[in-house]
């Protein structure tokens, strides 16, 4: 270790996202424990990629999925609560390229999606963005474009309409709240094309499904979805 | 598993011993050089890794100890070296303007870094005064001065600015009559923006805020000169926290400012390194308090933190902040600001947590109805200020001897109502001039300050403030160590080892209550130096009290709050049982009206003249309040004191003169062998009548000198009647009276260094138990024991 990284070491020592306790030197982000009770979400619905419950999966079964394919890295627990929460409230860019790491693993792995075009994120508002200072879910497609070398249009959609913060409302308020939100770049043509949209976490697929919705009104070929946790 | 738990607050430990260092460095004086030694070998025993854990702590102590005591070392032309040798001179000294030149009551003062006296180099800063006006920050000049050595304090228990200013690095003050030269300047820019934009607030506050003025300036750039009643005010009302620029403040206008800054920055990093950079000069503006210094060493670690991505931790970076203020000023570790502010934030941060069976999780609070949700949080500031307050209370005990929980109610309005003035003030200040738009600010500020005074004054008249407690050092510590076990048992409650934890409390009480009294079962006489005046204070064994004169007028600058009220204070004495007052002269009963405002007073001994004056008739509404009992001497009485004789020898009826002087009342004081005798002012005329009348009760040990030394005093006759072994003169030594007379300390002369005056030796202070007697003295710092008092007759 430099003199230098101890120093920092010592006035900011590095601690585990997931837990909060400190690491050792060789340690990075998560510590071994947090690390390695992180598991790939596996067997799930084939179409909307959640966790089905005696084979039957709840959100195809409602019949109100505008995508073609969805899937989630993991599933929604403290230690991935954690990361997304210090990732997008106390602007721990960092954790974006530890996921980013992750999800290409994840990708290589299971290569859940046959032929990807574009991928791009879902959008924040100007407004949210200026305050959160940046989106989450682009420095994601970031990462994971540059893995998987993937063409990456940070603003092909875009979001015309404020929305209040959907963490508290019920699932019906959500679609509610997030229903015309989105407008299509126009300066991107998107027909035919295969499009992998990325979010931090899927929870009800409100905002997914409104943007998948404006795509395959535009024409879009393939509709992907790609979040980090499942709720 | 995992093998080792690393400490989250890496720093916290190794500050602890750092600060340990520091504290047995300001106490006990090692050579650099057996420092060095130590260090390195703790050093060199610390790369080893099973020593570590002794020898790293050490080394830590011993650079500590190192940092205190190269304080004590300075080159030969250093100002604090050359100030050793020559107390006061008067010399060509060269030097350059180094903070903001402040005037006040047309004085013009300013901190000068010192490069030449009388043509020879020379480092170090002094205090300068003057009253010149054309200077300011960055000036070079050149002129001829009286440099001086700092005022200790002469007093017990009194302020020492001595003390206060070497904490700052600043040894002596200068004075100049003659015209300063101004031969050249040189600035550096970041104190120059500092001290410009203090400058700018507070001509803007002073146009802006009228007689509001004092109180913004106070809780905006940290200048407190202004201030008057309202700082005792919200003393007493628990609310002082308020006035001192500190966290709060620093957040509030971080917050503010971060947010202005992230509309027309979108770039983060660059904004918070903005931020820090406004937040140094506020530091500055408000000349680096203790408390702003650490708000914003701590507010800008936190900031380096979200650069780095690094989650910070509060501890830690709490240390961290102290580890760099006792870097730069390790004597600021021993002023009450700082104590306060770290103790304030470490309880904030490590006690108050522990506490949660009040707070409710958040889940909980929103389903809970507004008015439960208004009662949890007034009850978690009632229960956060109680806390606060007693953790605080070591320190407030031993430098202000007060206790305070009225803020436990007046931290309720208190709080929220300075976040809502804090942001107007800074509107106010900060709006540009749209006429009508300043005054809508304007008036909503004066609205919520009308409503924070009311406030403020009915919090400063709950009944919760107990002052005149007196704790030694040994106490305050074992106060320390109750809470913290205290608090340790609280926090294992529910662990089998809790009645550990209940067992050193009890062990440590028993100890404070052994341990704890210092009372001394002697006299004790206490001659102030209140400058030209008279100031005496006696102490019996018994414990009653008895104040003979009050000191001069409250227009001067050694009156009774300062130079007595300490004492008082410090001492638990807030009753008195006799108040004698000489003669009705200012330099006798001046401080009367506060001593009756201050204190209680059970009984007033005065002279049938007095009470013919003016000045009795403003203060007889205080004492009629007071219901104390008047005693008009006229003739030879006693006081009724337990084991202490004391006579009143004079005046009586069948002596009358014109000048009131003679009309002294004249006390006598006897415990065992020793004797005292006070004669007020009593001048030739009435020594003569006392000579004539008493000549068997003058003989005495030691004689408080009539009239501070005045020539028509102290008549040969009298003192061969009195033969003093030791005799006290009350008086300044630069006064418009010429005191003390030389003729006069001609006649004292065969006393030698027995003779004491206050001007020159501070407070006298004499303690006896009859047989034996010890003379202590404040400015001059003697002490000596008189072993055996029946010798000297």
């Amino acid at each position: 270790m430099s003199f230098f990284s101890l120093f920092i070491e010592l006035f900011f020592p590095k601690t585990c996202i997931g837990c909060h306790s400190r690491l050792e030197n060789n340690e990075h982000i998560l510590c071994k424990e947090c690390k390695g009770s992180l598991e790939f979400l596996s067997d799930v619905c084939e179409v909307c990629g959640s966790i089905k419950k005696n084979g039957v999966c709840n959100v195809c079964e409602s019949g109100e999925i505008s995508f073609d394919k969805a899937r989630s890295v993991f599933h929604f627990n403290k230690i991935i609560h954690n990361l997304i929460h210090e990732f997008k409230y106390n602007e721990m860019k960092k954790v974006s390229k530890y996921l980013g790491k992750l999800t290409e693993e994840y990708l290589n792995k299971f290569q859940p999606f046959e032929h990807v075009d574009i991928i791009t994120p879902i959008p924040l508002h100007k407004i949210k963005k200026r305050s959160r200072g940046f989106n989450q879910s682009e420095y994601l497609t970031r990462e994971i474009a540059d893995q998987m070398k993937w063409d990456h249009i940070p603003n092909l959609i875009l979001r015309k309409k404020f929305t209040e913060t959907q963490t508290k409302l019920t699932k019906k308020q959500r679609r509610v709240n997030v229903s015309g939100a989105f407008k299509l770049n126009p300066k991107f043509d998107v027909k035919n094309k295969n499009i992998l949209i990325v979010d931090d976490v899927f929870t009800t697929g409100a905002t997914i499904n409104s943007a998948s919705n404006l795509l395959r009104n535009n024409g879009v070929n393939k509709i992907y979805v790609l979040t980090i946790a499942r709720a | 598993m995992k093998v080792k738990q690393l400490n989250l607050s890496p720093l916290v430990l190794p500050v602890i011993f750092w600060i340990v260092g520091i504290f047995i460095g300001k106490f006990v004086d090692i050579p650099i050089i057996t420092l060095s030694i130590a260090f390195s070998v703790c050093f060199l025993l610390a790369l080893i890794k099973k020593l570590r854990i002794i020898f790293l702590p050490a080394a830590i102590i011993i650079l500590g100890l190192f940092r205190v005591s190269i304080l004590n070392e300075f080159p030969k032309d250093h100002i604090r070296s050359i100030i050793r040798n020559y107390p006061q001179f008067t010399q060509l000294v060269e030097g350059r303007i180094v903070s903001e030149v402040v005037s006040k009551d047309n004085i013009r003062r300013f901190t000068l870094e010192l490069s030449r006296i009388a043509g020879k180099e020379a480092k170090g800063k002094i205090i300068f005064s003057t009253k010149q006006k054309n200077l300011q920050y960055g000036d070079l000049i050149k002129v001829v001065a009286i440099i001086r050595k700092l005022n200790k304090s002469s007093n017990p228990s009194s302020f020492d600015y001595e003390e206060y200013l070497a904490a700052k690095q600043i040894y002596a003050t200068g004075y100049s009559k003659t015209l300063i030269e101004v031969y050249g300047s040189k600035k550096n820019i970041f104190p120059s923006i500092a001290i410009n934009s203090r400058k700018a607030l507070r001509k803007r506050i002073n146009d802006r805020f009228g007689k509001f003025r004092g109180f913004v300036k106070a809780i905006v750039i940290g200048d407190k000169t202004d201030l008057e009643d309202q700082r005792t005010i919200l003393n007493k009302a628990g609310l002082s926290h308020l006035l001192a620029v500190s966290g709060l403040h620093v957040g509030i206008l971080s917050l503010v400012i971060f947010l202005f800054l992230n509309i027309i920055i979108p770039n983060r990093t660059i904004s918070r390194f903005l931020l820090m950079i406004i937040l140094f000069i506020y530091g500055a503006i408000c000349m680096w308090s203790p408390s702003v210094t650490r708000a914003v060493l701590m507010i800008s670690l936190y900031l380096i933190s979200k650069v780095i991505q690094r989650r910070p931790d509060a501890n830690n970076i709490l240390a961290v902040s102290l580890l760099i203020i006792t870097i730069f000023q390790p004597l600021q570790l021993f002023s009450v600001g700082l104590q306060m502010s770290y103790m304030a934030v470490l309880v904030l941060l490590n006690v108050l947590p522990s506490f949660r069976f009040i707070k409710f999780k958040k889940e909980e609070i929103d389903v809970l109805r507004i008015g439960k949700k208004i009662l949890n949080a007034v009850l978690i500031l009632l229960v956060s200020s109680l806390i606060l307050n007693i953790f605080l209370s070591p320190i407030t005990l031993l430098y202000f001897n007060q206790f305070n929980l009225n803020g436990m109610v007046g931290n309720l309005l208190g709080i929220p109502l300075i976040s809502l003035l804090l942001p107007l003030t800074l509107v106010v200040i900060f709006l540009p001039d749209f006429g009508f738009l300043v005054q809508i600010y304007q008036s909503a500020f004066k609205g919520v300050m009308f409503f924070f005074d009311k406030w403020t004054e009915f919090s400063s008249n709950l009944p919760m403030h107990f002052d005149f407690i007196h704790i030694n050092l040994f106490q305050f510590f074992i106060f320390y160590f109750i809470l913290l076990f205290i608090f340790l048992w609280f926090r294992n409650f529910r662990k089998k080892t809790s009645y550990v934890y209940i067992l050193s409390i009890i062990l440590l009480i028993t100890s404070l209550l052994f341990f704890g009294n210092d009372r001394t079962e002697k006299l004790k006489i206490t001659f102030f130096d209140c400058g030209l005046g008279d100031l005496v204070l006696i102490e019996t064994p018994e414990g009653e009290t008895v104040l003979i004169d009050s000191g001069p007028t409250e227009s001067t600058p050694r009156h009774f709050e300062s130079s007595a009220l300490p004492y008082f204070k410090d001492n638990g004495l807030k009753s008195l049982d006799w108040v004698v007052i000489t003669h009705a002269h200012n330099d006798h009963y001046g401080g009367l009206a506060f001593v009756l405002d201050n204190l209680i007073v059970k009984n007033l001994v005065i002279t049938d003249e007095f009470k013919t004056r003016k000045i009795w008739k403003t203060l007889t509404p205080r004492i009629t309040e007071e219901q104390c009992n008047i005693i008009t001497i006229c003739d030879t009485t006693h006081l009724g004191l337990n084991s202490i004789k004391t006579k009143i020898l004079h005046p009586d009826k069948s002596f009358s003169h014109r000048n009131i002087n003679n009309l002294s009342i004249v006390v006598r004081i006897d415990y065992k062998e020793f004797s005292v005798l006070f004669t007020g002012d009593l001048e030739v005329e009435g020594e003569e009548y006392l000579l004539e009348k008493y000549p068997e009760f003058l003989d005495c040990d030691i004689l408080k000198v009539g009239h501070h030394g005045s020539k028509t005093s102290s008549s040969y006759e009298f003192l061969k009647a009195v033969t003093p072994v030791q005799a006290f003169i009350s008086t300044a030594l630069k006064n418009r009276f010429n005191f003390p007379h030389k003729v006069t300390l001609e006649k004292y002369e065969f006393l030698g260094n027995n003779l004491f005056i206050s001007g020159k030796d501070g407070a006298l202070q004499v303690t006896t138990d009859g047989i034996a007697a010890n003379f202590k003295t404040y400015l001059s710092e003697k002490e000596f024991t008189d072993n055996d008092l029946t010798q000297t007759e």
